[in-house]
C-alpha cells in the first residue's frame, strides 16, 4: 500500500436524485434503529448515573 | 499525590518522551508530517521504545521510583536536541500557529474537539474510578511496583498481556496515580491525531472533521480521561496504520508498522484485529522490492513477534504457559457451537458493531458507519480505497477468529470495544471524507449529514459532560480524594477502614470488585467465576479452613453479579469466627460488609 497523492474533488459533484433518496431513506433508518437501541443503553447508564448522585446526599 | 502536583510532573514526563520519540524518528529518517502527526507519532513511538525497557526492569525486579527516574533522565539527555527546539517553538509559535489555518468548515468540529478534550481532561485529573481500573488496569501496576517488579499470582489477573501497565509504573512511579492517568490521556491524545492525520494525508481538509469523528464516539468519548487500555490500544494501532499508508517511503515503515501492531496487541490482546496490517504490510513491501524485501520483512517479522509476546514469554518463564488459564469470566470454554449458534454469534457481533454493543461506550456511533455507506455511494475516491477495505476485512477477521477459537466471547457483547482499536482509523478518513463532500451537495443532503453528525456527538457530549461535572471538583482540589471514592466507589470506605488498622499483619480476603483501593496484602476473590481461592472449598468447613491456611484477618465482602457458590450467601456463611464490624450501602437494599476473624 503506497502513499498516493490525495484525491482533488468529488468523484460524484452532482449526485443523482435517487442516490440520495436512497442514501436519505437509509440514514432515516439507521438512525432510527441506532436511537432505539442507544436509549436502551442510556437509560442503564442514567440509572448508574442516579445511583451516584444519590451518594450526594451522603455528604459528611 | 493531588492532580495539582502531579500535572507539572506528567507535563515533564511527556515532553521528555515527545523529544525522545522526535530524536528516534530522527534516527531512523522518518521524515516528518506535519506538527500534529509529527508530536502524535513521537510520542507513541516513544511509548512503545521504552515499554521493552521498563519490562526489562519489572521482569529484572528492578523496577521503582529511582530507576524511572534514571531512564527519564536518559532520555532526556538523548532527545535534549529536540526537548530545545520544542521548548523554542512552545516560546515563539502562537497558539493558532500549533493548530493550523482553520477554514469555515474546521471551525465547528475544532471546538467541538476542544469540548471533549476538555472533559476528558477533567477526567483524568480526578482520583481513578473507572470499574476495570480498580479491577486490574491500576491494580496490577501497583501490585508491580509494591514488589518491585513482576510477580505471578493465580488470583489478580496479572498473566493477562499489559504492555500499558508499564507506562503506568512509570506514571504511578514517578507522579501517583493522576500522572498514569495523564499519559493513557496523551496517548489517546496521539491516537486521535494520528487519525486525522491519516484523513488529512489522504484528502487535505478532513483532519478536523476526523477528529471530531473519532472524539464523539461513544467508544472515544466514554473513555477518554479515564485508566483503560482501550485507547492507548487505538493509538498504536493507529501508528501500525500510519506506517503502513506511508510504508513507501521506506523499509523502516513497514517494520515499524509491524512493531506498532504488535504493541497494540501487547496492551491488550483483544484487539488483535489489528494484526491484520502486518501480513498487508509484509506483501506490499514483497511486491514492491520483491527479494530486497526478504530482510526487513523478517524485521518486521521479529518486531510483531518481539512486541506481541514480551507478556507470554514471562508467563511462560514464571507458569509454564504461554497464556495463563485464569478461570475466565468473559470467555465461554463450551466447546463447539451449534450451527444454529455460531448464525447467532456472528449476527450478534454486527448488531454490536453497526449500534451498541454491552455498555453505551461499546459503540463507535451511527456516523461512522454511515459515512462509510455515503463514502461508497458518493465520493469512492481510490486513495481511500485500501483503508475501505482493510476497515470491512478487519469486521470479518474479527468474528470469524473469535468464532473458531473463542465463540463465548461473542455473547459477551463487547465486540465493538475489542474492534475499535483496529477499525477507528480504517474507516474514519473515508468517513471524514464524505462530511466534507456532502457540505458542497445539495440542501437536503448536508443538512442531513449535518445532523447524523451532530446528534448523536451531542448525546456524547452531554454524557461526557455530566460524568466530568461530577469528576470536577476532585480534579481540581476542591473535593478530597477520599471524599470523592467514598461517594464514587461503593467499597472505598471499607478499604479505607482496613488501610487504617494498626495491626501490621492485617491481610485481607477481598471478596470484591475493586482490590485497588486496598493497601494491605490481600488475596482476590473475583466478582465472577470461579477462583483459585475457592477451588476444592465446597463447605463452610472447608472455606473456614481455607482462611485459617491462608492467615486471613480480614473479609470484605460485595454482593457479585456473578456466580461465587458459598459467597452468595453472607449471612450463612459468616457467622463466627466471623464478626461483622462494618457495613456500607451498595445498590438496593443490599450491602458491602467487612468482617474480621477471630484467632482461634
Amino acid at each position: 500500500m503506497t502513499t498516493q497523492a490525495p484525491d482533488q474533488g468529488p468523484t460524484d459533484a452532482r449526485p443523482s436524485t435517487t442516490r440520495v433518496a436512497v442514501y436519505l431513506l437509509f440514514l432515516v433508518a439507521y438512525y432510527a434503529v441506532s436511537a432505539i437501541v442507544y436509549a436502551g443503553k442510556l437509560g442503564e447508564y442514567v440509572r448508574d448515573l442516579d445511583r451516584h448522585f444519590q451518594f450526594f446526599g451522603r455528604l459528611r | 499525590m493531588t492532580s495539582i502536583l502531579a500535572l507539572p510532573i506528567s507535563l515533564a514526563l511527556i515532553l521528555v518522551l515527545l523529544s525522545f520519540g522526535d530524536r528516534l524518528a530522527r534516527v531512523v529518517r522518518l521524515s516528518p508530517g506535519g506538527t500534529v502527526e509529527r508530536l502524535s507519532l513521537a510520542l507513541i513511538l516513544s511509548l512503545g521504545a521504552i515499554t521493552p525497557l521498563l519490562f526489562a526492569l519489572a521482569w529484572a525486579h528492578l523496577l521503582n521510583r529511582w530507576t524511572c527516574l534514571a531512564l527519564v533522565a536518559a532520555l532526556a539527555a538523548v532527545g535534549i536536541g529536540s526537548l530545545r527546539q520544542g521548548l523554542d517553538s512552545i516560546r515563539h509559535k502562537s497558539w493558532k500557529e500549533w493548530i493550523g489555518p482553520l477554514t469555515r468548515t474546521d471551525r465547528i468540529p475544532a471546538l467541538g474537539c476542544g469540548a471533549f478534550l476538555v472533559a476528558g481532561l477533567v477526567m483524568a485529573l480526578a482520583p481513578p474510578t473507572g470499574m476495570d481500573t480498580g479491577v486490574y488496569h491500576f491494580t496490577i501496576p501497583k501490585i508491580i511496583l509494591q514488589d518491585g517488579g513482576l510477580v505471578s499470582r493465580d488470583d489478580v489477573w496479572i498473566h493477562k498481556s499489559g504492555g500499558f501497565y508499564m507506562l503506568y509504573c512509570l506514571g504511578m512511579a514517578l507522579g501517583g496515580e493522576i500522572s498514569a492517568k495523564l499519559l493513557a490521556f496523551a496517548a489517546a491524545l496521539a491516537g486521535v491525531g494520528l487519525t486525522a492525520s491519516i484523513s488529512e494525508r489522504l484528502k487535505p481538509g478532513t483532519a478536523w472533521t476526523a477528529a471530531f469523528i473519532v472524539l464523539s464516539t461513544p467508544f472515544v468519548a466514554g473513555y477518554l480521561g479515564y485508566e483503560y487500555l482501550e485507547l492507548p490500544a487505538f493509538a498504536y494501532s493507529a501508528a501500525a496504520t500510519l506506517a503502513v499508508m506511508r510504508a513507501s517511503e521506506g523499509t523502516a515503515w513497514t517494520i515499524l508498522a509491524c512493531a506498532f501492531a504488535g504493541l497494540t496487541l501487547l496492551t491488550k490482546q483483544s484487539a488483535f484485529a489489528t494484526a491484520l496490517l502486518v501480513p498487508v504490510a509484509l506483501l506490499d513491501l514483497l511486491r514492491r522490492r520483491r527479494t530486497a524485501a526478504l530482510v526487513p520483512a523478517a524485521g518486521g517479522s521479529v518486531a510483531f513477534g518481539a512486541f506481541a509476546g514480551l507478556w507470554s514469554a514471562w508467563n511462560y518463564a514464571s507458569t509454564g504457559s504461554l497464556f495463563f488459564k485464569y478461570p475466565d469470566s468473559v470467555v465461554d470454554d463450551r466447546g463447539i457451537l451449534s450451527k444454529e449458534s455460531v448464525w447467532k454469534g456472528a449476527v450478534l457481533a454486527l448488531g454490536d458493531i453497526s449500534t451498541s454493543g454491552g455498555y453505551w461506550v461499546d459503540s463507535y456511533g451511527p456516523f461512522l458507519l454511515a459515512g462509510l455507506v455515503g463514502f461508497l455511494l458518493f465520493v469512492r475516491t481510490p486513495s481511500h480505497r485500501p483503508l475501505v477495505i482493510l476497515f470491512f476485512g478487519c469486521i470479518v477477521f474479527y468474528p470469524g477468529v473469535v468464532l473458531w477459537f473463542s465463540p463465548g466471547l461473542l455473547n459477551a457483547h463487547f465486540t465493538a470495544r475489542y474492534l475499535a482499536p483496529a477499525v477507528l482509523p480504517l474507516g474514519v478518513p473515508a468517513a471524514a471524507s464524505f462530511a466534507l463532500w456532502a457540505q458542497g451537495a445539495g440542501r437536503p443532503l448536508r443538512l442531513a449529514v449535518l445532523a447524523a453528525l451532530w446528534l448523536p456527538a451531542a448525546a456524547s457530549f452531554a454524557l461526557k459532560t455530566g460524568k466530568a461535572a461530577v469528576a470536577a471538583p476532585a480534579a481540581v482540589g476542591l473535593e478530597s480524594r477520599s471524599h470523592y471514592l467514598a461517594r464514587k466507589i461503593e467499597t472505598f470506605e471499607a478499604c479505607d477502614r482496613l488501610n487504617a488498622l494498626p495491626d501490621p499483619d492485617v491481610r485481607v480476603l477481598f471478596a470484591a470488585v475493586r482490590p485497588y483501593y486496598l493497601d494491605r496484602p490481600y488475596i482476590w476473590i473475583p466478582y465472577i467465576g470461579p477462583s483459585a481461592f475457592l477451588k476444592g472449598v465446597a463447605t463452610r468447613e472447608d472455606f473456614l479452613r481455607r482462611v485459617r491456611e491462608e492467615r486471613i484477618t480480614h473479609v470484605l465482602w460485595e454482593p457479585a453479579p456473578g456466580h461465587r457458590s458459598l459467597l452468595d450467601d453472607p449471612d450463612a456463611l459468616f457467622g463466627p469466627p466471623f464478626r461483622e464490624i462494618g457495613r456500607w450501602p451498595w445498590k438496593g437494599s443490599q450491602a458491602v460488609r467487612l468482617y474480621s476473624v477471630d484467632r482461634p
